[in-house]
């Protein structure tokens, strides 16, 4: 381990309130490649009543950090240095049953995934009553009375009805507010946090965070709040740690670190965030390059030099310590103040990708192996892809031989109409289960649709990919979600990149081989990955051989459905750019699915916002991201966590669950939670379709401000 | 989904899979060898013996009249009569079964308890000596077949010992406790095998439940382990154990037969071995089909305990 | 528990290391490394030896297996008869290394056999779905009521005693387990992207069943052999035990130990040194399955008795 001051901060101001003080923490895990090195060298203090926000990409050791401090570390996982000292108690030397006594009573966590944390066979009162009796000595009433609190304090409906039920009869919200409650149990004066809101949705997620700073209000705990989210990080905290390869590399009051990023890889990280301001027109992302160093072989210089556009030789040779750079804020690099010169002489200028990473280089062929002409926009009055009141239903039916049980049927998508020119990229946005995903998959032909057409080129798609012709397979494809699973782990990537080939361009042997290492170089991998297998690539190399494959056929339409949410910002940074500097130079069209407001409002040149399986708001990028809004767009808008300390938190939030698609509400599927909603005619009248310049079209009853905006008639009629 | 309604629909799908079960014996049994009459006779028979045979048996009617015939016999408690031993074989598999039935409830009474403590025990050992030395015996307890364990014990406790004795021949007219030394080898030998598949099921459904998120809340929740075990990880672990108890009855069936022969033992199984060496038609098909449906109903009893069990089955 | 094990970053690894016949062979199948898996090499060498008992049976053997030898019977092991002698002077090592023949290889047809059938229905009606999915398993369902042993005697009363009818009946009961444990594999593979990607290519059900799904299975397919390899032993002996099976004079192990049984207080030997065959075969298949399930984290084989 490098010779750095265990502890370079002073000893914070009225230390007597300090209800948590890590310093020096070092975690290992034994595994068959020799130790990981997770955490190394970590020290920070929580004060009560204050928010220490720490946030990494994944593998950056946050979530170690939070166990150790709870005491839970797998099983070869060791803490091989420092103290977690608790009210000035260490923990690690405290004896277990001690640590029981402090467990779940006065320090509590709230875990991710809530419904894999909480157990699917007890109602969830008993689960939160618990807590309460192995801390308190209070009967079995007070118990349930004080749980009943507890669920009324975190702004459950119904808390006696709640209480009542198993796990998997809640939302994902409420299951996170039934942890949250458990956590809050006993007062705790702890808290911890780890991503308690990945994986819900955007507005049930700008819920659980407004819940989170009421509480903090009331109960006063400290809390540690682990996230790789920089916009939640920045709306929860009052002083953070940005963690790389185990380390801390830069912590300091949030508004400090957000306002200064006194390390190149903070900065980095901030810069490769889109954003809801701007669009790639305008700018591209800023990249970093290479990936995390092999936590068990350090470099014996900064963690981050491989990867720093600022490094020297120093770096290389010499761990930098962490300095304090301004009071009670440090930061792990040498030259902190060129990097803050740097960045403030950079000022606003949008800064040019290939300062970070090398550009194609001059010269390089276009995919199109293929010299003959496509048969791309035969007319500028054809669309190439024109979506006509498509609707799928879903019959979930539990009968047996139509005697028992019920049929529901699920409308996934309803009436949905949209249309897709040549080069361009529209984005459907939505939340989970609002039917972004069927609309994909019906246009890929994964999913026969109910009802509608689809009109790819002014020919009509019919049916599953099987039925349609090869031609039309060729100039379609899709780009998926999983990084893990996109690619057949039996079969090597050149195997994945040559089969498209051959099938649709004809390509055998050699050639075929050179057009699959032709492709690897357009995504910016070595050709030596041909011959490797899945497992032996990052999740972000997997995804861009995924595109490479539908990259294959020269098609005009790739459908791309979320292909950058499983990943970590800076990774999510150079795909996007990869997705935009290919679609410029193949002049393919995207259809992109995504749940997320930024990546889309960088992405896309068109926005369509789905809501239960129908459109309410479609039109160019820059008219769906202003005023007048759709009010779910709106609410989606507001419900982003933006990755700026001072941004004002916009109240709009959405009430109540979201409908069942099996019995979506009448008039305005919406009304049932619209902020804005007008009166009866919401409930009962099918919105009409008021279209405003540019082809802008919202879906609502509201009179448009805009004098443009004028009604006309519902499209999907 | 109501479990009543749960209910209905699982015995309306038993009922389905039962007449599956009665053609599929029958086509075994009867159209399938060709000509049944001449089967059971041998090679040497007259053609005479076989024309009486076939009368006999009513083979000279269409197959799937003989099979409404032998369904609506089965049902009404007509169960044909064995042609061996020329009496009606509905009695002889009441009482036979009757004698299976105490082998088994007392080997279910002793397997499973141990063998969901064993497998308890085991998975919250995971990979320490206790663990181990588990894993050893219920692998060779399910490697040895039923016949080898039933003569070892013989060997040991009755030709060494001699604590008891090597059959369990017994009068027929006998009630089966009457001479309760007679069971405990049989029974030991059946729960050496029951033992080996619940308790790796359980232990490995007990590894499973241990490795879940909802273990950690609880653990972290500070209500200490044995809390942590009794309510969390045990009703979630010994929830798939009801399926994997039904599963092994089926198994035991199939012991049964074995150690029933092993011990001469006055049971069904042997009396199936029985009928299948003597090809004795009316008798095997019935004691196939009873069988199968207590089998059936084993299942029925796990699922609808399952759903009574499992809230998210519930709903 | 999520307490991270970091992720992999070994991705930047210039090459992949080049591996042996042996190692790419268990690649294949989704086991790479040897590390943790005893089970699965005793349980290899258990087998391995019973394989060459089969290969070179007709070598090793002192005496033919029919051979009586009326002055020497019911001898006790001795340097001359290596396990003793039966009843009719028979040489009882000779017998049990001509069982293996006789009952490895019966069992071993059936498991092929069986589980190949169910791999390809199995897969099929999993990858397919719908309609034929729904009558296929509401048959295996059927054919699922019947307890393994039950069902087999069944046929066996149907078929007659023979050996042929041996690996037909068991290769019945097999069908049906091996039918539901593949389709539920497939059922977790279908839906994964890259058979959707297949899918979008528009690939035949064919290349998708054969390329994108059954490199995957490979290893639960290995798991459910090796179980059912175990299951096929005993059953095949069970039968030839209650003598509606292999039937004499060959030389089956169950037959063996059956024929054994009456001089079990005088001749022990008549039972043990088949029975420690038999054992030795099931655990060998036991360890083997179990050791290659636990390397691949999969736990479905088990369950289908």
């Amino acid at each position: 381990m490098s010779a750095v001051i265990a502890s370079p901060l002073p000893p914070l101001p009225g230390a007597a309130d300090t209800v948590l003080q890590v310093a020096g923490l070092s975690v290992d895990y034994a595994t068959s490649r020799g130790p990981v090195h997770a955490v190394r060298d970590i020290s920070f203090a929580i004060r009560r009543g204050e928010t220490f926000g720490v946030v990494g990409e994944s593998g950056s050791g946050k979530s170690t950090l939070a166990f150790a401090v709870m005491g839970y570390l797998s099983e070869n996982g060791r803490v091989t240095g420092g103290r977690i000292d608790y009210q000035g108690q260490d923990l690690l030397a405290m004896p277990r049953a001690r640590q029981d006594e402090l467990r779940g009573a006065k320090i509590a966590m709230v875990y991710q995934d809530p419904m894999s944390s909480l157990n699917p066979s007890l109602q969830v009162g008993i689960q939160v009553a618990e807590a309460l009796l192995a801390h308190e000595r209070i009967s079995r009433e007070a118990a349930r009375a004080r749980t009943l609190e507890l669920f009324a304090a975190v702004n459950m409906p119904e808390p006696a009805a709640i209480a009542l039920r198993y796990p998997h009869q809640l939302s994902g919200g409420q299951q996170q507010r039934v942890l949250i409650a458990m956590a809050l149990a006993c007062n705790p004066d702890l808290l911890i946090m780890d991503e308690p809101t990945t994986g819900l949705d955007v507005t049930t997620e700008a819920q659980i965070l407004d819940l989170i700073a009421a509480l903090k209000h009331r109960f006063s705990s400290a809390i540690l709040y682990i996230s790789h989210n920089l916009g939640v990080i920045a709306r929860v905290s009052d002083r953070i740690g940005v963690m790389y390869a185990g380390q801390m590399i830069e912590q300091g009051p949030v508004r400090s670190v957000f306002g200064r990023q006194l390390h190149p890889y903070t900065a980095g990280l901030l810069e490769c965030l889109p954003n809801l301001e701007f669009g790639r027109k305008s700018r591209s992302l800023r990249l970093i390059r290479g990936m995390i160093p092999d936590l068990t072989r350090m470099p014996p210089g900064c963690s981050f030099e491989p990867r720093c556009p600022h490094a020297r030789e120093r770096c290389g040779r010499e761990a930098p310590p962490l300095v304090e750079v301004a009071p009670d804020h440090a930061s792990r690099c040498f030259f902190w103040q060129e990097q803050e010169q740097a960045r403030l002489a950079a000022g606003n200028l949008p800064p040019v990708a290939s300062q970070y990473e090398p550009a194609v280089p001059a010269g390089s062929t276009s995919l199109t192996l293929d010299p003959s002409p496509r048969g791309r926009g035969k007319s500028a009055a054809v669309s190439l892809l024109k979506v006509d009141a498509l609707t799928k239903e879903y019959v979930d039916s539990n009968k047996l031989l139509g005697l028992f049980g019920s049929e529901r049927v699920v409308h996934a998508l309803d009436g949905v109409s949209l249309t897709l020119e040549a080069n361009e990229t529209l984005a459907v946005v939505g939340e989970s289960g609002c039917g972004k995903t069927t609309l994909a998959r019906c246009i890929v032909g994964l999913v026969e649709p109910t009802r509608g057409t689809i009109e790819f080129d002014g020919i009509p798609l019919g049916g599953t990919a099987g039925e349609r012709d090869r031609e039309l397979r060729r100039r379609l494809q899709m780009v998926f979600q999983n990084p893990d699973s996109t690619l057949n782990p039996r079969r090597s990537i050149g195997d994945a990149l040559m089969r498209p080939l051959e099938m649709f361009r004809g390509l055998k042997g050699a050639t075929a081989r050179d057009a699959a290492g032709e492709l690897l170089r357009a995504v910016r991998l070595d050709e030596r990955y041909l011959d490797r297998l899945p497992n032996q690539l990052s999740g972000g190399e997997k995804q861009r051989v995924g595109i490479a494959r539908a990259f294959a056929t020269n098609p005009d339409l790739i459908v791309c459905d979320e292909p950058v949410s499983a990943l970590d910002v800076s990774v999510q940074a150079a795909i996007l750019n990869l997705l935009g500097e290919l679609q410029a130079r193949e002049r393919t069209a995207y259809l992109f699915i995504s749940h997320d407001m930024s990546v889309v409002r960088y992405l896309a040149d068109r926005v369509a916002v789905v809501y239960l399986g129908r459109i309410c708001e479609v039109g160019p990028v820059e008219r769906v991201f202003a005023p007048p809004y759709h009010p779910y767009t709106e609410a989606l808008l507001s419900a982003v966590p933006v990755p700026d300390p001072d941004a004002e938190v916009n109240p709009i939030r959405l009430e109540g669950p979201v409908p069942s698609a099996a019995n979506p509400p009448s008039g305005c599927v919406f009304h049932t939670r619209c902020p804005r909603k007008i009166g009866a005619i919401c409930e009962q009248q099918t919105p009409p379709a008021q279209t405003g310049t540019d082809g802008h079209v919202i879906v609502c009853h509201i009179p448009s401000p805009s004098s443009a905006m004028k009604a006309g008639r519902r499209p999907a009629s | 989904m109501s479990l009543w309604v749960f209910v209905a629909r699982r015995l309306l799908f038993s009922a389905l899979v039962l007449l599956m079960v009665s053609m599929v014996v029958f086509v075994v049994v009867q159209v399938l060898p060709g000509d049944v009459a001449s089967m059971i006779l041998g090679t040497d028979a007259t053609p005479e013996d076989v024309a009486t045979m076939r009368e006999k048996l009513g083979l000279n009617r269409p197959a799937h009249v003989r099979y409404l015939e032998w369904i609506a016999g089965a049902v009404q408690g007509d169960w044909g009569t064995s042609l061996r031993l020329n009496q009606p074989v509905a009695p002889l598999i009441m009482t036979r079964m009757g004698n299976s039935a105490v082998l088994a409830g007392l080997t279910l009474l002793v397997a499973v308890p141990l063998a969901i403590g064993l497998g308890v025990y085991a998975g919250l050992r995971r990979g320490r000596l206790p663990d181990r030395i588990i894993a050893l015996v219920t692998l060779i307890g399910t490697s040895l077949p039923e016949f080898v364990w039933g003569n070892l014990l013989i060997i040991v406790f009755a030709f060494w010992f001699k604590w008891l004795p090597p059959s369990s021949l017994m009068d027929p007219g006998d009630p089966v406790f009457a001479q309760f030394k007679l069971l405990i080898l049989p029974v030991a030998t059946l729960t050496m095998v029951m033992l080996a598949y619940t308790s790796r099921m359980t232990r490995t459904s007990m590894i499973e439940v241990l490795e879940k998120n909802f273990i950690r809340t609880a653990r972290l929740k500070g209500i200490g382990e044995r809390q942590v075990i009794l309510r969390h990880a045990l009703p979630n672990a010994l929830l798939p154990t009801i399926t994997i108890v039904a599963m092994n009855i089926g198994w035991l069936m199939g012991s049964l037969v074995v150690v029933e022969t092993v011990f001469s033992f006055p049971g069904l199984g042997r009396m199936m071995v029985f009928a299948v060496s003597n090809r004795d038609v009316p008798m095997l098909q019935m004691t196939v089909l009873v069988t199968a449906a207590i089998y059936c109903l084993a299942n029925l009893l796990a699922d609808v305990l399952y759903a009574y069990m499992n809230p998210r089955v519930r709903y | 528990m999520n307490t991270a094990s970091p992720e992999s970053t070994a991705a930047s690894a210039p090459t992949p290391p080049r591996m042996g016949i042996v190692r790419r062979t268990f690649a294949l199948f989704g086991i790479t490394g040897w590390r943790g898996s005893p089970d699965m090499i005793v349980g290899g060498i258990f087998l391995l030896v019973h394989i060459t008992l089969v290969l070179v049976g007709a070598l090793i053997t002192p005496y033919p297996y029919t051979e009586f030898h009326m002055s020497d019977t019911l001898k006790p092991p001795s340097l001359q008869y290596w396990f003793g002698t039966d009843h009719y002077g028979r040489d009882v090592f000779s017998r049990v290394v001509y069982g293996a023949h006789g009952t490895l290889l019966l069992s071993a047809a059936a498991t092929a056999l069986g589980v190949g059938l169910g791999v390809a229905i199995g897969m099929t009606v999993g990858y397919k779905g719908g309609r034929l999915d729904e009558i296929v398993m509401r048959i295996m369902d059927g054919l699922l009521s019947f307890p393994s042993l039950l069902l087999a005697m069944l046929i066996m009363s149907s078929l007659g005693p023979s050996k042929i009818n041996v690996v037909i009946a068991i290769m019945i009961v097999f069908v049906p387990r091996s039918t539901r444990v593949l389709r539920s594999v497939t059922l977790g593979l279908k839906n994964l992207e890259f058979v959707e990607a297949a899918k979008v290519r528009g690939e035949s059900t064919f290349y998708v069943i054969t390329r994108e799904l059954l490199p995957n299975a490979a290893g639960p397919i290995v798991v459910e052999v090796a179980i059912r390899l175990s299951f096929a032993i005993l059953l095949s002996t069970s039968l030839g035990f209650i003598g509606i099976g292999v039937q004499p004079p060959e030389p089956d192990w169950g037959l063996m130990v059956s024929e054994g049984r009456q001089f079990l207080q005088t001749a022990p030997w008549l039972m043990f040194f088949p029975a420690l065959a038999i054992s030795t075969a099931v655990i060998g298949a036991n360890l083997f399955g179990d050791g290659v399930g636990t390397r691949l984290a999969y736990r479905g084989g088990r369950s289908d008795l």
